[in-house]
């Protein structure tokens, strides 16, 4: 099987996008969740502040976010854009 | 000696999907599981009274967890026993994701599950009346938890059972690997977070002065940010149908 040089780029470049996003979305995941398992001890520790501490989990949660996005954008130029 | 026929390197891809599938799948539960077992033991030497109650909800909350290394051994079995008579050399590369794909997940769902039924039984021995409530929060965290399992398993029959094509070269090779390696991974995030999730929810209502008036908005914001949590998970799912239906 022979194979050109355009077909390893963009083979490499379409492991490379499920490498991103697979492993790009270990981090906000575990995170997100510890964000809003916290925000429940919190609110169960101090009831009357739960609004502000939805708020602030949600704002936490989507910065956190931030670094799956740029996962997910990564994978995407590597999908559709990187051409052999 | 005979050269190496095409079925044949399916064939061996398989197994080696097979063998990582329930290899990997297998860690997760197998260490979440004990853990769950050794709270509910520390609670029965602390509670006494409580001690079927206790066990009630370890064995539930334990079946629960072993769901994903369940769906492991379904794709396991699966990938053995597939016909691969004149298969072309793409299905073994796709055998090797599913089996990544599921692999991985139920690594981290077994774990992830496992967290809120370790809680639950130690919030059952402190506050026995409590022990609807907290079944409820530890069955809903380990429903979310498992999400993303349920996901990596789409994936995986996907990729098991969606024809390949004859003349595949080495970029569908390549996409059909990414794809399992994208969504397995990729679930290992949501389904950790989503038990420390539920496991600080069942803490949250434990903490509160009035613990029956709890649970509504605690499982209320838990479930806001378990959504959120999911988030990561679904954009992998994205990127694995994308690679699966375009490359």
């Amino acid at each position: 099987m022979d194979i050109s040089g355009a077909e390893l780029i963009r083979a490499a470049a379409l492991l490379g996008a499920g490498m991103a996003m697979g492993f790009g979305a270990i981090g906000p995941g575990i995170g997100e969740g510890f964000a809003a398992g916290k925000a429940c001890e919190a609110i169960g520790r101090n009831p009357d502040e739960a609004g502000l501490l939805t708020r602030t989990m949600l704002v936490g949660q989507a910065v956190s976010e931030s670094t799956g996005i740029y996962a997910l954008v990564i994978a995407l130029l590597l999908i559709f854009v990187v051409k052999g | 000696m005979d050269p190496i026929a095409a079925s044949e390197i399916v064939k061996t891809l398989s197994l080696l999907g097979a063998a990582i599938a329930i290899g990997f799948g297998g860690i997760g539960a197998g260490i979440g599981v004990g853990m769950a077992g050794g709270f509910a033991v520390e609670g029965m030497g602390r509670q006494q009274k409580v001690k079927s109650e206790l066990f009630r909800t370890m064995l539930i909350g334990q079946a629960a967890a072993s769901t994903p290394p369940t769906f492991a051994l379904v794709v396991s079995i699966l990938l053995l026993f597939t016909n691969v008579e004149g298969a072309p050399l793409v299905q073994g590369f796709a055998a090797l994701g599913a089996g990544i794909s599921i692999g991985a997940a139920a690594l981290a769902s077994g774990v992830g599950s496992s967290f809120p039924v370790a809680l639950a039984c130690q919030a059952i021995a402190r506050q026995p009346r409590m022990r609807r409530p907290y079944m409820t929060l530890m069955l809903l965290g380990q429903a979310v938890s498992q999400t993303p399992v349920i996901f990596a398993l789409m994936i995986s029959f996907m990729l098991i059972f969606l024809p390949g094509k004859a003349d595949a070269g080495m970029v569908e090779f390549v996409t059909v690997l990414s794809a399992g390696i994208c969504m397995g991974f990729g679930a290992i995030g949501a389904s950790i977070g989503s038990g420390f999730a539920a496991e600080s929810a069942i803490i949250g209502v434990r903490h509160h002065r009035e613990p029956e008036n709890a649970t509504g908005v605690i499982t209320r914001t838990m479930l806001l940010g378990l959504a959120v949590a999911q988030s990561p998970c679904v954009f992998a799912l994205v990127v694995s149908f994308i690679l699966i239906l375009t490359g």
